[in-house]
């Protein structure tokens, strides 16, 4: 993104791209690509699947132009059809596992590692973070979206009110018993009886590749 | 320290002021305003038990914040753009051809309509009679039961005329 590109404000680019230069909506794709996808990524945990639903967020930000009233808030439009997306794929995913009787597949933390080789973490923080992981899963969806959007991408509870239409007090709550539910799994799985318990379990869950890698 | 302003938080500590307690999230969150911030900021000073929550409240935050992310496939923005461009064609198809479709589709709605009017003005009777022969047979079937109720009319006269004679007779 060159600094031209920053100047330029997102309503000005969104014009431009009504006007007919196609060109200039990368402009918007670069400019929220990364926290679009890593949303989608922390909501899903699967890597492949954010990048195909970050990919519909955006044609679907492009289709909807039309629709966007140029008043400054084009970041809560482009973060409401992400999370409307988002929720619709959790569903769609839950009404399969339903009708097939499977649950979340083996490999799923294999998927959600598959970072392309950034950031490589040792052993316990990978195990920290596969925890953690576990926890925001069983976290309700709306939780999820609440903590996320504050928390990992630190968006004010106005921000998230814009987003999601929630109140403010709605999303107060929301993420205190998200923060809450965290701490209360996260304390849970720490104990010393059940820490065996959950190696067992991650060791089936993830084929056992981290707790190989401790071994030898 | 009266029961009801405490809030438990574990077994050991106990926060003396409720009110500032169910500000803790929303401080630690960072969305009080300065007022209520300095408040709460004054009341950690003494309370141990908001302390302790607080600085779990910080864990998890800080956990959540350090979750790694994740990089956009090199590949991401000619995908995309690619997509766009196929939709913005398929459009201008569309455009193309739309106004031959709208014009065909106007035309099948005036043929419905008229085909409907057709047959609703008996111009296709399915049986083979004509709408004349119908109407006059209906015609005649009206005025015969005008008829048969004239002479039923005429018919109970006579007989109330011959009821009065006879028992004005009997007399």
């Amino acid at each position: 993104m060159t600094e031209k590109d920053q100047i330029i404000s997102d309503d000005d680019i969104v014009k431009s791209v009504r006007d007919g230069r196609i060109q200039h909506f990368e402009v918007l794709v670069n400019r929220y690509r990364n926290r679009i996808v890593n949303f989608i990524h922390k909501m899903i945990f699967d890597y492949d699947e954010a990048h195909s639903l970050a990919q519909d967020v955006f044609v679907k930000v492009y289709e909807s132009m039309g629709t966007y009233q140029s008043q400054n808030n084009f970041q809560a439009f482009i973060f409401t059809i992400a999370k409307n997306l988002t929720l619709n794929h959790i569903k769609k995913q839950k009404r399969f596992q339903w009708f097939s009787g499977t649950k979340e597949s083996n490999g799923q933390e294999e998927k959600y590692f598959q970072t392309g080789g950034t950031q490589e973490l040792d052993i316990e923080k990978q195990q920290q973070e596969m925890l953690l992981n576990e926890g925001l899963r069983q976290l309700k969806e709306n939780q999820r979206i609440a903590l996320i959007l504050k928390v990992y991408l630190e968006f004010s509870y106005k921000k998230i009110a814009d987003i999601t239409g929630w109140s403010e007090p709605k999303i107060e709550t929301l993420i205190s018993r998200a923060k809450s539910s965290l701490k209360g799994f996260i304390q849970s799985q720490e104990q010393p009886g059940s820490s065996v318990k959950s190696k067992q379990k991650m060791q089936e869950n993830t084929g056992s590749r981290v707790l190989r890698m401790r071994s030898t | 320290m009266s029961k009801q302003n405490a809030v438990h938080t574990n077994t050991k500590s106990m926060c003396t002021d409720q009110t500032v307690h169910a500000l803790l999230n929303r401080y630690q969150d960072n969305e009080l305003d300065s007022g209520p911030r300095e408040r709460v900021h004054a009341h950690l000073q003494t309370c141990k038990a908001c302390r302790e929550e607080l600085s779990q409240l910080e864990r998890i935050t800080l956990a959540v914040k350090e979750l790694r992310s994740i990089e956009p496939a090199p590949s991401f923005n000619a995908l995309l753009m690619d997509r766009i461009k196929q939709k913005q064609k398929a459009k201008s198809r569309w455009f193309a051809i739309r106004p031959v479709m709208s014009s065909m589709a106007y035309s099948l709605i005036f043929l419905l309509f008229l085909g409907l009017g057709l047959l609703i003005n008996g111009f296709f009777v399915p049986s083979g009679q004509s709408n004349h022969e119908d109407l006059a047979f209906t015609q005649l079937l009206d005025e015969s039961q005008q008829l048969s109720l004239l002479q039923v009319q005429d018919q109970t006269f006579d007989l109330l005329g011959d009821f009065n004679r006879q028992n004005g007779s009997g007399h």
